[in-house]
């Protein structure tokens, strides 16, 4: 007898009760905030139906990346916290576990001829971003060269979310589905200034998905020192160790995590279930402005994650070659707004305290790494691709970005969506050049 | 994909997916815009010679829906408002638009000059072909004949007439009868339909019914102005009913069969398939869900030919008869019993209730909500797997 339903997984009597909750809805609102647009109420009516593989293709098509989106989208904050049913006060239908039902009970389909004499285009960078580049360049009838750094495709969706999250094998039942496909992948590939010349002699176009792997300077003194790590490295290690099944890294018994997004919450969660004693999250803002998502905050609670609103780290304080605590210097709202959100300044009746700790993880957020902006001339504002509004063409034509390279941090299915406009956008270029046939 | 095509009458259509008469295909704009989501036809709704007074009284509609879902329509519509001659337009303008879909004349007369005038004037629009109205669950009148209350198609002998009058009006396009289901014996009608030189068959059209009762004014629904009367009742509830006729027609008949009742799903239309019928037609479920709901069931259907190694729906027509039996032929005496999945089961007890008042007192139910079934009290009925909310939780083998 089943006695809980926390679990994200869904079995067949439970996908179909799920099923008939969704009311169809016309231009339903869940589709809409879906970045992917995937079809929701009619792969919804075909689970219904017992038309399983037919569910798996309409989610696919929008989605190439379909699985680990129905595992780890931030469905809340997109297509479920749209449903039409929670102002009846009831929950949304469970759409993400639909969606990872449908995609993980079908199999990838074979893979198909490659074409001859087909257009070539190169994309740098094979995770969520460049392959969502990579698929619809395929379905559009041009050969896609993806150039990945690592050994392993999926970015951060493949390296840095917590299993928990996101199982392995999912990540392989979508990168099956994909290679599959007449895709070229280039592993341990990494395109750097001296390849970008070549590139451009093989490929009339480029579509630039490398996300942000530069850790930016934190501009704390004592960030240096042992006992200071980066969170996205800290994940890695993480994910890779519960692979492995061995042990996760211990930080150490007094933890502390700077920074507010889902980064960030991520590390306090993965560190706070994994031994440390004491995890305090430091964000300069208060909870109604931290853009970490609803259900990672809920979760870092539930674990016993501490906060402390309105602190910044002034100084991270070693003796002995280890960290012993944080100077932390206290904020306050001040009157200016900057791209809709409250600024802080320093709070002047509130005096520095001190937190002792023996690890601090720096979540603060991932820069570009500038090289091949500079190499490709295209470094913009923020560090960002130069494009136009809503473009995804460079200000060096033959050069398209994609992901969060051009727009900055995002989620899976947001980069993965950006992937696939950026394709398409650059298919409608190539055509426009004469080197494609519409 | 296997190949959806089919021949219908001597009439090809690109699946076997017909939108039916109804309010949707009595605008030829949306008509058109129906068959543009991949309907392989329409008929236009049911039309008359100017002479016959046709006057709707709104509202037209009463569902019976007890939870979420539409279980039944009931709805008191009539023939479509406008004439044979304005319907002659929309005939050739769709025809025009869309060449290669299949435009179904539906047309209901009362003397053997209109039914001629009916389809000579559908036919030279350019119809496909005809269908033949004649269980329209208003009544209809007819030339000499006492039909107060009942439907041409409930009597054999005027079920042969009037497929005569239509079938000799019309030179070159098939004309099938579409059959009601409110009839003692539906083979007899058949019959009289093959008698008569039809060239297929439509069945089922609505079920009469009443729709409710108003519990304020005592009016049936749907009410106008306080009064109610007898209609068509459709949708999910009449497929049982469809399913019947059909395999009933296609065990006594030769000429094909188009299957219509409570079609919401491929699946239902492949049921339909089963029991005899060349093509189907749907109404209630697209009003109720729009022209759309072709994708999912071209998809569904193409996908379980191919899973079946079926290359086109004229494949399957009618597999299900030879399993189709009397009673007295089922095998008896084979102990099945019910079988409840616990790793799905939700605790709920309504098996329990179920089987407690209505089945053999076969099902425990201990505090700590987990059924149990006592095999050999159990019959195997099957009414604690009907009444079970958890999709496939009891099984009954």
């Amino acid at each position: 007898m089943v006695k809980k339903r926390n679990t994200n997984t869904l079995n067949r009597s439970q996908a179909l009760l799920e099923t008939r909750r969704c009311l169809g809805c016309h231009n339903a609102p869940c589709v809409e905030a879906c970045p992917a647009r995937v079809p929701i109420p009619d792969f919804i009516q075909r689970i219904s139906e017992d038309n399983l593989s037919g569910a798996a293709e309409l989610i696919y098509t929008a989605c190439p990346l379909g699985h680990i989106c129905g595992t780890a989208c931030p469905t809340a904050e997109l297509c479920e916290g749209s449903c039409v049913l929670l102002p009846l006060g009831e929950s949304a239908v469970r759409i993400g576990a639909l969606q990872a039902y449908a995609t993980g009970n079908v199999e990838p389909p074979r893979a198909k001829a490659i074409p001859a004499e087909a257009p070539k285009v190169a994309v740098i960078g094979g995770g969520p971003a460049g392959l969502g580049a990579a698929v619809q360049l395929d379905r559009l009838g041009i050969e896609a060269h993806v150039f990945e750094r690592r050994g392993e495709l999926a970015g951060q969706a493949g390296r840095v979310i917590p299993t928990h999250h996101l199982p392995q094998t999912v990540v392989d039942h979508d990168l099956t589905r994909i290679s599959s496909s007449s895709i070229h992948f280039h592993m341990n590939a990494d395109v750097n200034e001296t390849h970008a010349d070549k590139l451009f002699a093989d490929f009339p176009a480029v579509i630039l998905a490398v996300g942000q792997q530069a850790d930016p300077d934190p501009g704390i003194p004592g960030a240096e020192n042992q006992g200071v790590f980066h969170a996205l490295e800290y994940l890695s290690r993480a994910r890779e160790a519960q692979e492995r099944q061995g042990t996760i890294p211990l930080l150490g018994s007094t933890v502390v995590v700077i920074g507010g997004g889902n980064v960030a919450l991520d590390a306090a969660a993965v560190a706070k279930r994994n031994g440390a004693g004491r995890v305090i999250v430091l964000y300069r803002r208060g909870l109604e402005e931290m853009p970490a998502w609803e259900y990672e905050y809920i979760e870092a609670c539930a674990l016993g994650v501490e906060f402390r609103w309105f602190s910044v780290v002034d100084m991270i304080v070693s003796e002995a070659g280890g960290v012993c605590g944080v100077k932390i210097g206290h904020m306050r709202y001040s009157k200016e707004t900057r791209g809709g959100r409250r600024w802080v300044e320093p709070d002047p009746r509130k005096q520095p305290t001190f937190l002792d700790c023996d690890a601090v993880v720096l979540a603060l957020g991932q820069a570009s790494e500038m090289n091949l902006l500079r190499e490709f001339g295209i470094a913009g504002p923020k560090g960002l691709a130069a494009a136009e509004d809503g473009s995804f063409q460079t200000s060096n034509p033959k050069v398209f970005a994609a992901g969060e390279i051009l727009s900055g941090g995002s989620s899976i299915v947001g980069s993965m969506a950006s992937g696939m406009k950026a394709a398409r956008e650059a298919h409608a270029w190539l055509v426009e050049q004469g080197v494609l046939h519409g | 994909m296997a190949d959806l095509r089919v021949d219908f009458c001597g009439v090809p259509f690109e699946n076997p997916f017909i939108l039916a008469a109804s309010p949707s295909t009595d605008n030829r704009e949306m008509t058109a815009r129906g068959l543009e989501t991949g309907w392989a036809g329409a008929v236009l709704k049911t039309t008359s010679l100017e002479s016959e007074e046709v006057s709707i009284a709104y509202p037209i509609m009463s569902g019976i829906r007890p939870g979420a879902g539409l279980v039944g329509l009931q709805n008191t519509d009539l023939l479509s408002e406008r004439h044979i001659h304005e319907i002659a337009e929309d005939i050739a303008w769709l025809k025009q638009r869309l060449p290669e879909k299949r435009i179904i004349a539906s047309l209901m007369g009362s003397t053997r000059s209109e039914w001629h005038d009916l389809v000579t004037i559908s036919e030279q629009a350019g119809a496909d072909m005809i269908e033949a109205s004649i269980s329209c669950p208003q009544g209809a009148e007819l030339e000499g004949e006492q039909t107060q209350g009942w439907m041409v198609s409930q009597d054999p002998r005027q079920t042969e007439m009037v497929t005569r009058w239509v079938v000799e009006a019309s030179k070159n396009i098939p004309v099938y009868v579409k059959l009601s289901p409110s009839v003692t014996d539906i083979r007899s009608i058949g019959k009289a339909v093959e008698l008569g030189g039809g060239n297929g068959i439509c069945a089922i059209d609505c079920l009469e019914g009443i729709g409710g009762i108003d519990l304020v004014t005592f009016s049936p629904l749907p009410s106008v102005q306080g009064k109610g009367t007898r209609g068509g009742y459709s949708g999910r509830a009449i497929k049982p009913v469809g399913l019947r006729v059909v395999a009933d027609l296609a065990s006594t008949v030769k000429i094909p069969i188009s299957g219509v009742g409570g079609i919401y799903d491929w699946r239902d239309a492949l049921e339909y398939l089963l029991l005899g019928a060349g093509t189907v037609q749907v109404c209630t479920a697209v009003l109720q869900r729009g022209f759309g709901m072709i994708n999912p069931l071209i998809d569904g259907l193409n996908r379980w030919l191919d899973d079946h190694r079926y290359r086109s729906p004229g494949d399957v027509t009618g597999l299900a008869l030879p399993h189709l039996a009397e009673h007295a032929e089922l095998t008896h005496g084979v102990k099945v019993i019910s079988r409840i999945d616990l790793d799905v089961c939700i605790g709920c007890g309504l098996c329990y209730r179920a089987c407690e008042d209505g089945g053999h007192i076969a099902i425990a139910f201990p505090p700590d909500r987990v059924p149990v079934v006592q095999a050999e009290l159990c019959v195997g009925c099957g009414l604690c797997a009907q009444v079970c909310p958890v999709p496939e939780c009891i099984t009954i083998f």
